[in-house]
């Protein structure tokens, strides 16, 4: 007969009131593990979102961040072929990178001159291949794949724009976006221009007819201007040939972003093919990061001579990635913290119940030579196994919650991302998670015991002796 | 420890219950000597003090003031640790109502204090099924108390306040919830034990039968001992 048992026939004796004990633990468990398995799921969604389209690093020419949006043409990383082909040789950063490519953001005003609509964009040119191996990215296996881009790297004059620029440059019907509406013209009416009405309602039914027949066939692309300043600060004008429009994750992106390929954009802003805004940085795995970070910096240093880099991975040029994270972590602790207080107050509640029935019990055990120490180890290990059956049944029950959710097709957009995909509860991504949660409810279940226990080992002999 | 050593000594021993305002002498200028391998009995109404005493001679409790000695141990001067361990080495009990663990069997309520004592299993296997053979209880030891008589859970108390092989074992009327055909069993199984393991008994009684097998009966009333009378025990 050792302690352990002992405590487990203490707890069987009295089993309705332990297993409503353990089962309110079950439920408290399920719950945060639940929670917990969803807080990765957005944290592996939204990381994957951010990394299919914006990489892991970036590299941009040191103080691009603070001062570069104002100033693009004076934040420029040149000779950037010769910058990817160095960190290609490097055998430490070629094994862990997946992608890198070049990239210039801009911005500047958008034309639709034939529909009379302009609009202020922010965009950036892209080679198309390299952006759509980026968006295959899937390391946490949630089948979150980015749709690939419209362009294609043979046809440098091919851009893309959100579909709320669409909206505003008049290029919903032309494009046949669907749910997509081109902004209405208001026909203005003479007293003498009648006829001239007439001419336009029957020319404007003509087109209209025409763009049905259109619409059926194929698509049209429609030439757009994009006007932005160079270095010199004069002003640079690029057609551009829209071809899609794509839903943007949020709506001020969506209402002024446009795609287009890296020439486009180096001739805009640039007027050379050498410089681009930065290098952006997929890497194999998310757990790469740190030691690539650090690695590139310190290689970029040495092996660069004539311009200076700052290497910054997504948390820093995407710090709403670890705001929205830091608030699901803060929501997951306090919700934590209500559990734990539950199972505080129910083991409590069930230990002291406990002691009070075998106030007797204990006095014979204390008067036959037991110490106090050991009463209250007894009591403090009943409570330890309240917590471990709580904890571990808490954890078989999520796991079979788990699965069974995880096969019952559930959808969703997880932030940043415009694409459904699965949604997915992720309890085995994380191992902290499970283990952490299961320490967490045998420590309160255990902790919970201090009191009773305490009383326990305090009592009177003699009183307790009595107690019959 | 040789025989003509005293098993407990008490000097003016006084013992003083507090309960709020109200104080409540239990025991008043106690001095006693009790010798070693006698089956003693504590007599008095209810109220006297008996139980009192029990609890003292069992180091469950110390005096207010007065010298008080068990084995030659003065105990007032040993810690709550000390006091747990030395009532773990020298004294046994047996409860009124038994006080047996309910959820251990006969055998493992048995070996309880021989786990205490850190004995090996092997013996403690041997002196568990010794004992139990010599109460007659070694065919029930799987038996929790539950499903026990009064008769025979009593015998399952005798037989763990005895397999720990203590110098003194102290029963605070221990036939009082069984039969008289029970109770003078149980006192017969003490007396065989009694004189197979040397051991000392103090009894707290009301029962006037069971007293003919008492060597000495101390009579106590209104906390001071009225009487003490050495005699020889009846026949069995």
């Amino acid at each position: 007969m050792n302690n352990l048992k002992l405590a487990v026939r203490n707890l069987i004796r009295n089993r309705r009131r332990s297993l409503t004990t353990i089962f309110a633990m079950v439920i408290g468990m399920t719950a945060l593990l639940l929670f917990g398995g969803f807080i990765s799921s957005i944290y592996s969604g939204l990381q994957t979102g951010i990394v299919q389209t914006q990489g892991h690093l970036h590299i941009y020419k040191e103080g691009y961040l603070e001062f570069g949006p104002s100033r693009p043409t004076d934040y420029y990383i040149d000779d950037y072929e010769n910058i990817i082909s160095q960190i290609n040789k490097d055998d430490f950063l070629k094994q862990r990178i997946k992608v890198i490519t070049p990239v210039v953001n801009l911005a500047g005003i958008a034309g639709n001159y034939s529909a009379d609509s302009s609009k202020t964009f922010i965009g950036s040119g892209v080679i198309p291949s390299d952006k759509n191996k980026m968006g295959t990215w899937d390391q946490y296996g949630l089948g979150q794949n980015q749709k690939p881009l419209s362009i294609n790297d043979n046809n440098t004059t091919q851009g893309v724009v959100g579909v709320g620029m669409a909206k505003m440059l008049g290029l919903c019907e032309s494009l046949i976006i669907p749910d997509c509406k081109d902004r209405p013209v208001e026909i203005v009416k003479g007293k003498k221009d009648e006829e001239v009405d007439e001419q336009v309602l029957a020319l404007s039914s003509l087109l209209e007819e025409e763009n049905q027949q259109e619409s059926d066939s194929k698509k049209k692309s429609v030439q757009i201007d994009l006007l932005a300043s160079t270095g010199s600060g004069a002003p640079n004008v690029v057609s551009l040939s829209i071809i899609n429009a794509r839903k943007m994750p949020n709506k001020v992106l969506d209402d002024s972003y446009v795609t287009m390929h890296l020439t486009q954009a180096q001739k805009l802003v640039f007027a050379d093919d050498s410089r681009v805004s930065s290098l952006i940085i997929q890497l194999k795995k998310s757990e790469m990061i740190k030691e690539t970070q650090a690695h590139l910096s310190k290689y970029l240093k040495a092996n660069v001579k004539k311009q200076t880099f700052e290497v910054k991975n997504y948390g820093e040029f995407n710090t709403e990635f670890f705001q929205i994270i830091d608030m699901f972590i803060v929501i997951f602790i306090f919700i934590a913290l209500m559990i734990s207080l539950v199972v505080l107050f129910t083991t409590v509640n069930t230990l002291t119940m406990s002691v009070m029935e075998r106030i007797s019990e204990i006095g014979s055990l204390r008067a036959m030579g037991l110490r106090r120490s050991a009463v209250r180890w007894q009591f403090l290990l009943e409570g330890a196994v309240i917590g471990v059956a709580g904890a571990t049944l808490g954890i078989i029950v999520s796991i079979i919650i788990t699965l069974v959710f995880n096969q019952s097709g559930f959808s969703w957009s997880p932030p940043g991302s415009v694409d459904s995909s699965n949604l997915k509860i992720l309890l085995f991504t994380n191992p902290l998670l499970l283990i952490g949660a299961w320490i967490l409810m045998t420590m309160v279940a255990t902790v919970s015991s201090l009191l009773p226990a305490r009383y326990a080992s305090k009592m009177n002999i003699v009183n307790a002796i009595r107690n019959n | 420890m040789p025989l003509d050593h005293a098993l407990a000594e008490l000097q003016d021993v006084t013992k003083v219950y507090q309960t709020g305002e109200v104080k409540v002498e239990a025991l008043r200028g106690i001095n006693l000597i009790l010798k070693r391998q006698e089956f003693s009995f504590i007599v008095g109404p209810s109220g006297s003090g008996k139980t009192t005493l029990l609890n003292l001679l069992g180091c469950i409790d110390v005096p207010t003031s007065g010298k008080f000695t068990v084995l030659e141990r003065e105990i007032s001067t040993l810690t709550d640790n000390q006091l747990a361990d030395f009532r773990n080495k020298h004294i046994g009990y047996i409860f009124q109502n038994y006080n047996l663990m309910a959820v251990l069997s006969a055998y493992e309520n048995v070996e309880y204090p021989l786990l205490l004592q850190k004995i090996p299993k092997r013996e403690r296997h041997d002196r568990v099924t010794e004992i139990l053979d010599s109460v007659g209880l070694f065919k029930r030891k799987h038996h929790r108390p539950a499903q026990l008589s009064g008769g025979e859970q009593q015998r399952v108390a005798v037989a763990r306040a005895l397999v720990k092989r203590p110098e003194l074992i102290l029963a605070d009327e221990p036939t009082a919830n069984l039969d008289s055909k029970t109770g003078s069993e149980i006192i017969d199984l003490m007396l065989e034990m009694q004189s197979r393991y040397k051991t000392s008994f103090i009894f707290s009684t009301h029962d006037t039968e069971v007293m003919q097998h008492a060597n000495k009966i101390i009579t106590i009333k209104d906390g001071k001992i009225e009487n003490v009378a050495q005699k020889e025990r009846a026949s069995t």
